[in-house]
């Protein structure tokens, strides 16, 4: 009877874009995005994305095509992801010269 | 003490609160003394009589304040002392400890009964997966970014890779811990695309709470944007025998090679 109870509380349908080809896409335009961010990071970055990601508005096409084939929710946690890293990448290649000259360890 | 005694001693401590000043602590002191004494001498008949009426009940409850202060004490004290026997009689003495993933008390503390509903939207219980064979579950949901596709992806190489290096067959099981949206259906289109042998199940948001409690896996939604969210969970797959005991749990850390040379070396222990 719980069985019962389960599958007339919620409609039996079929999320398409969870399945393996819409997550390639997404996975695709996210990372055509990125691309597009590494290229033009020497330009001044004015859109704002989500998480209070910046972008230069010479990436905004694959922006849009990105947020139209991704789920907003896994938009802002790709985005997230990002900004984590980025942020180590920069504190690695940052200058630690005058922090382990007073001996903190970088 | 008597109750007169508390009253006086109570103002005494207002008296020396930092909000007065210095000298005129004397005077204040014992200006009220008097007026506490006027005071008591003016309802002196009343006071006398409830004196009176305390007096044959005040021996008693001279004694309620530091009853009370000792129960109090000696309830925390006795809650801490237990609180350390439960301790020590979990934590494994050196040299005693099992590493077996089997808990000191000699019984599975991870795994349970549960009652949920297959992907085929029949029912499954904890007794459809006891066997001949053992058993790897994973906790997750369809609609999770990357995490989820990934795992699944590892689950059906080391399904495949056990299945034909070793001749070893394990039935891989996936719980979804986000039953509203991964209903019957969706989850055996969702599944099939890794590998047809996985078992998808779901059920009741009551009855999957129950079996990812008894698993110990804690989640929660996260990331509420309107109708849609994210879920927050402790990735790992559960290792159980064909008796459904709970043998050992792996991270994300584990490669599937990883993950394969662990379950085969779990196995073989047991054939030895």
């Amino acid at each position: 009877m719980a069985m019962e109870a389960y599958t007339s509380k919620y409609p039996d349908k079929i999320h398409t874009d969870l399945l393996s080809d819409a997550r390639q896409t997404c996975y695709k335009a996210r990372d055509a995005f990125y691309a597009c961010l590494e290229k033009e990071s020497h330009i001044k970055a004015n859109e704002i994305a989500a998480v209070g990601l910046l972008y230069p508005v010479q990436c905004k096409k694959t922006r849009e095509f990105y947020e139209k084939v991704c789920r907003r929710t896994w938009v802002t946690h790709f985005e997230r992801k990002y900004c984590t890293k980025k942020r180590a990448l920069q504190t690695l290649l940052d200058d630690n010269e005058s922090k382990k000259a007073a001996g903190v360890y970088v | 003490m008597s109750v007169s005694n508390f009253i006086r001693k109570k103002s005494a401590e207002a008296l020396f609160s930092p909000t007065r000043c210095g000298t005129q602590k004397m005077m204040f002191h014992s200006s009220s003394y008097m007026r506490a004494a006027q005071r008591s001498n003016k309802n002196g008949r009343l006071l006398d009589k409830g004196r009176e009426q305390l007096a044959s009940s005040s021996s008693w409850r001279s004694y309620l304040l530091p009853i009370g202060v000792f129960g109090v004490l000696g309830g925390i004290g006795g809650g801490y002392l237990f609180m350390r026997s439960y301790d020590e009689k979990r934590t494994p003495r050196r040299g005693e400890g099992r590493n077996d993933g089997r808990s000191a008390r000699n019984a599975p503390v991870i795994g349970g009964p549960f009652s949920l509903i297959g992907s085929d939207g029949r029912l499954v219980t904890e007794k459809d997966l006891q066997g001949e064979d053992w058993i790897l579950i994973y906790f997750g949901y369809t609609a999770s970014p990357d995490v989820g596709p990934t795992e699944l992806a590892k689950l059906a190489k080391v399904i495949n890779t056990l299945d034909s290096e070793h001749n070893i067959t394990i039935r891989p099981v996936f719980v979804t811990i986000d039953p509203q949206r991964d209903t019957p259906s969706h989850l055996r289109a969702y599944l099939k695309e890794f590998d047809e042998r996985i078992m998808g199940l779901t059920g009741p948001v009551g009855a999957i709470r129950k079996m990812a409690n008894e698993y110990r896996v804690p989640f929660k939604k996260v990331e509420e944007d309107g109708d849609d969210y994210l879920v927050e969970i402790s990735h790992g797959m559960y290792l159980m025998n064909p008796s459904m005991e709970f043998v050992k749990s792996f991270g994300l850390r584990y490669t599937a090679n990883q993950l394969s040379q662990e379950i085969q070396k779990e196995v073989q222990k047991t054939q030895n």
